[in-house]
């Protein structure tokens, strides 16, 4: 093994806590990697100063990987190619270019593969498959490598590329008939030449317009057409005036008093701008729809012989089902069978219960060490919000105030001088009124600021997926809060121990317990396991890959489970352990020592979970034979379930309990995520107070919330109890959540934040997703909307500052052709500039501490090029991947054309 | 001065040239992935260079 300073991960580069791996994951991943002969990955993520580190592995490794070789999935998402596939697929879990190579390696090994290609930026994966080819073995080894293969949600690529040809087109165009116009501003031609430059700058200037400048046409028509006015009103009304001026102009013989630069001019910056825009969108859309790359839910339901695998839609009332262990409910139903279900995203309630037969489930009930049987009543799926990035409300406000503004000066203008002089001149000023009023400065400016916020949120691990909410954001005074998953990690720790055995003796069952708990979903088993597994379970030889096929084979789900309460059993090693709620210790006729009993009492009351180890004594042959023989019932055959308890439940009743005795005493507790309570001061520090809002019960609630400093809490709160705490004051509510059970509230509220590690439906509602930042993100995000906040309301001062004054010109007939050339491109850049930079001040102002925090704790990421042996406390100097230059390097990425 | 008459057109031509190569290379996707292009020479040195053995990844 590599010498490692404790406390950094091997794998992720994240903290482990004293071990060589952070989690089980990571470890498994390592020697994947090294089995396949891939471990270069590491020396080449090293090159990639962009590497996320600290980002575990989660892989749902009983994901439904078949569904991509049903001829559903084939005929909505691929292509047919010659005598295959092309397959355009999403994947999640790429933390660096690296990882680019890495999928690419993987997945040429597979005969069959034509034609692979990972697109890092968008986060999808092509490949061109021979037609018998399976999809799901490919899947399943990148699985492995901890990758998630999704299908991908709509391919915005070829809008994208016609929209960048579009403005290469429109900016040939421009540059064209700009070169036509100069000679006659500088009064270099007459004559023939004169003509000929006015009319081949003309056919430019008409190619732009209605070639690339189209669409700007078409979307002041559509605004009109459904009776709105927005900026796009005025901005093609002035386009169309312009044409139509100069025509007139240029038909009647004139070769001066034409505009046609102009316009080209115009179409290209306004097109320019909104690719810009579009893609920074696309950007943020696309990473936090990766984050979790989805495969569409299928049950299991059963046709009278077998089971079949359907989508939730088909479901029909009535219909009997069956919910796979990890997978949650999508519909309401009957348990058939009694069964230990999470109900965490229902009613918040951290710890797994046992649920009787005959009880009714709610959508978000989870499966946790069984399979779940059950009979649907409401099959109704949640529908999931469909947000449209593109509607902005600020242009929406502004266009419609100004575009009343500037038809009835035109108006008034015309009608003075139709008045005063004739009617030709009137038209001609009333035109140019229009021509020098077109807000192509705001309109340049807003795009501009909303990708360059994008970008920069996108870098400290912010992902805005409506941009919408930045200008909301700015209504904010109440925000609710979730606990579980929200303010709590949502994933419990063991926080003390306390132990009968010693030596060798604890050792066995330590290597037993992990065995057992690697196996378990249950979050407790999992933090026990992670617990010990980075010590102990690595020097008796636990790797990750021993622990799938224990998995497999060696683990046998407590069968008198109910009885006990919550627990898993099994055995490893010829050791049986038990692990199990302490209050299911009577049953067994154990009692706790004095010591433990004192232990157990002090952290239960101190709100923390208790849970006892429970082992053989040594030589307690008959017990470890009896697990042994039954090591073949693995515990996914679930179907067996219910006969496989009833045999080992008498089993368990007929083996003599004295051979069992008490051998440790764990607390585990749920941690704060990490900067929980400063990003509550920070909220308040705003104005804005905040509300603890959980399913929990009162202690536990109470409890965090006064951790963390929330002055006011409800507990018990149902999804729509949440939902009407919003509902009083929508449009001043923030809600951050993470849950099935936060889904109202999140859609009820006017901004809404989730995690990267959220529910999908909650990433697919919420406004905006936070990935690295964690908590303290929240922060951050307050300040970049206040920034874009404020860098729109100078570019719209600026903008109306140039306007004000051309329009008086304009309506003096003061303006010529030269002086709108001049004027329209120089306001529009200026107005542009002056908008990212406002933007930029207002991130650059304070230092990025929270960029280089993973979410999932204050993990210190290391910098490029240094190995992990350096001290891991050693701090990341936020100057390091985020400064100014690389600010502006990922701007410029994002921008270019 | 008349032979910007030939001038004009030769130049119109070159521009529309260049519009039609640019608009070949967006609709390729070309433009599509500008992160992988520059990471482009590093992977490939990886492919020539098998891995590393397990001892020497982490040094």
């Amino acid at each position: 093994m590599p010498a490692v300073v404790p406390s950094v991960c091997v794998h992720c580069g994240g903290q482990s806590d004293g071990g060589t791996f952070c989690c089980s994951g990571c470890e498994a991943v390592y020697h994947a990697l090294h089995e396949a002969g891939l471990a270069g990955w590491y020396a080449l993520r090293q090159r990639d100063p962009d590497a996320r580190m600290g980002q575990r592995p989660v892989v749902d490794e009983h994901r439904d990987w078949a569904y991509l070789d049903t001829d559903a999935a084939r005929s909505e998402h691929a292509r047919r190619r010659g005598k295959g596939f092309a397959w355009n697929l999403a994947i999640g879990g790429m933390t660096c270019l690296a990882c680019a190579w890495l999928i690419e390696q993987v997945v040429r090994r597979f005969d069959g593969v034509a034609d692979v290609r990972v697109d890092f930026s968008r986060r999808t994966l092509s490949l061109v498959v021979a037609r018998d080819v399976d999809l799901a073995p490919i899947a399943r080894e990148l699985a492995g490598f901890g990758y998630a293969l999704g299908v991908s949600a709509e391919d915005v690529a070829p809008a994208r590329r016609r929209e960048l040809a579009d403005v290469a087109v429109a900016g040939a165009l421009a540059a064209n008939a700009m070169l036509m116009a100069v000679p006659a501003y500088a009064g270099l031609v007459d004559g023939f030449f004169a003509t000929l430059f006015a009319w081949v700058g003309a056919l430019l200037g008409t190619a732009a317009l209605f070639g690339p400048g189209r669409s700007l046409l078409v979307g002041g028509w559509n605004l009109l057409r459904s009776r709105r006015l927005g900026l796009d009103v005025p901005i093609a009304a002035g386009l169309v005036a312009a044409w139509l001026l100069s025509a007139s102009r240029i038909a009647g013989g004139a070769t001066d008093g034409i505009y046609f630069d102009s316009l080209a001019m115009l179409v290209f910056t306004l097109r320019a701008g909104r690719l810009v825009r579009d893609t920074a969108t696309d950007n943020a859309l696309r990473a936090a729809a990766n984050l979790a790359a989805r495969l569409p839910e299928r049950v299991a339901v059963w046709r009278g012989e077998r089971f079949e695998r359907i989508a939730p839609q088909e479901l029909r009332a009535g219909d009997r089902v069956r919910i796979e262990r990890g997978q949650a409910l999508s519909f309401s139903g009957r348990l058939l069978t009694g069964a230990d279900v999470d109900l965490a995203v229902v009613d918040g309630e951290s710890r797994p219960r046992h649920v009787p037969a005959g009880a009714l489930l709610d959508p978000g009930a989870r499966a946790v060490d069984s399979a779940l049987f059950v009979e649907v009543i409401d099959p109704t799926c949640r529908a999931t919000d469909v947000t449209d990035p593109t509607t902005d409300a600020v242009s929406a406000v502004f266009g419609r105030r100004f575009a009343i503004v500037v038809a009835s000066v035109a108006v008034g203008a015309g009608l003075v001088w139709a008045v005063m002089a004739d009617l030709e001149s009137a038209a001609a000023v009333a035109m140019s009124v229009l021509i020098v009023a077109c807000p192509c400065g705001v309109a340049l400016a807003r795009p501009l600021v909303i990708a360059r916020t994008l970008a920069v949120s996108g870098q400290v691990g912010v992902w805005v997926r409506d941009p919408g909410v930045l200008e909301r954001l700015g209504d904010i005074d109440r925000a609710m809060l979730d606990k579980t998953g929200t303010l709590t990690a949502g994933r419990p720790r063991v926080v003390d121990e306390r132990w009968t055995l010693r030596g060798s003796e604890k050792d066995a069952v330590i290597a037993a317990v992990v065995a057992v708990e690697s196996a378990a979903r249950h979050p407790l088993g999992q933090a026990i396991a992670s617990h010990f597994a980075s010590d102990t379970a690595v020097a008796a030889g636990v790797t990750g890959h021993q622990r799938k096929d224990l998995e497999q084979r060696c683990i046998q789900p407590v069968a008198d489970v109910h009885e006990l309460g919550n627990g898993i059993a099994g055995s490893w090693r010829g050791r049986t352990v038990l692990v199990t709620s302490c209050d299911g210790l009577a049953a067994l006729d154990l009692a706790l020592p004095f010591a433990l009993q004192r232990f157990a009492d002090r952290y239960a009351g101190s709100g923390e979970t208790v849970v006892c180890i429970v082992a053989d004594r040594p030589h307690a042959d008959r017990l470890s034979s009896d697990a042994s023989s039954s090591d073949v019932s693995s515990s996914d055959a679930s179907s067996s379930d219910a006969s496989s308890a009833d045999a080992s439940s008498s089993d368990a009743s007929s083996a003599n309990p004295s051979n069992r005795a008490v051998a440790a005493v764990l607390a585990l507790t749920d941690s704060l995520r990490p900067g929980a309570a400063a990003a509550v001061s920070s909220l308040a520090a705003r104005g804005i107070t905040s509300t603890l809002l959980s399913g929990d019960h009162r202690p536990a609630v109470r409890e965090v919330a006064a951790s963390v400093g929330v002055p006011a809490f409800i507990a018990s709160a149902g999804p729509l109890h949440k939902a009407r705490e919003v509902a009083i004051a929508p449009a001043r509510t923030l809600v951050v959540g993470d849950g099935f059970n936060d889904l109202p509230a999140l859609r009820a509220a006017a901004a809404s934040i989730t995690f990267e590690d959220a529910a999908p439906a909650a990433i697919a509602t919420a406004d905006v997703v936070l990935a690295g930042g964690g908590l303290p993100a929240i922060d951050r995000l307050l300040d970049l909307a206040a920034a874009s906040r404020r860098a729109t309301t100078i570019a719209v001062a600026w903008a109306v500052t140039y306007n004000a004054v051309g329009i008086g010109l304009a309506a003096t007939g003061h303006i010529t052709p030269l002086l709108a050339a001049i004027l329209m491109p120089v306001s529009s850049l200026t107005v542009g500039l002056v908008a990212v930079l406002v933007t930029g001040a207002g991130v650059q102002s304070r230092p990025i501490h929270s960029v280089d925090v993973e979410s999932r704790g204050d993990r210190p990421s290391f910098r490029r090029g240094e190995a992990l042996h350096l001290p891991s406390s050693l701090p990341t100097p936020p100057e390091s991947r985020h400064s100014p230059a690389a600010l502006s390097r990922s701007l410029i990425s994002d921008t270019k054309p | 001065m008349t032979i910007v008459a030939a001038l004009l057109p030769l130049s119109l031509l070159l521009a529309g040239l260049a519009v039609v190569a640019f608009k070949w290379a967006a609709r390729d996707g070309q433009f599509d992935d500008l992160d992988r292009a520059a990471a482009t020479p590093l992977l490939a040195d990886m492919d020539e260079t098998p891995a590393q053995p397990q001892t020497t990844e982490n040094a």
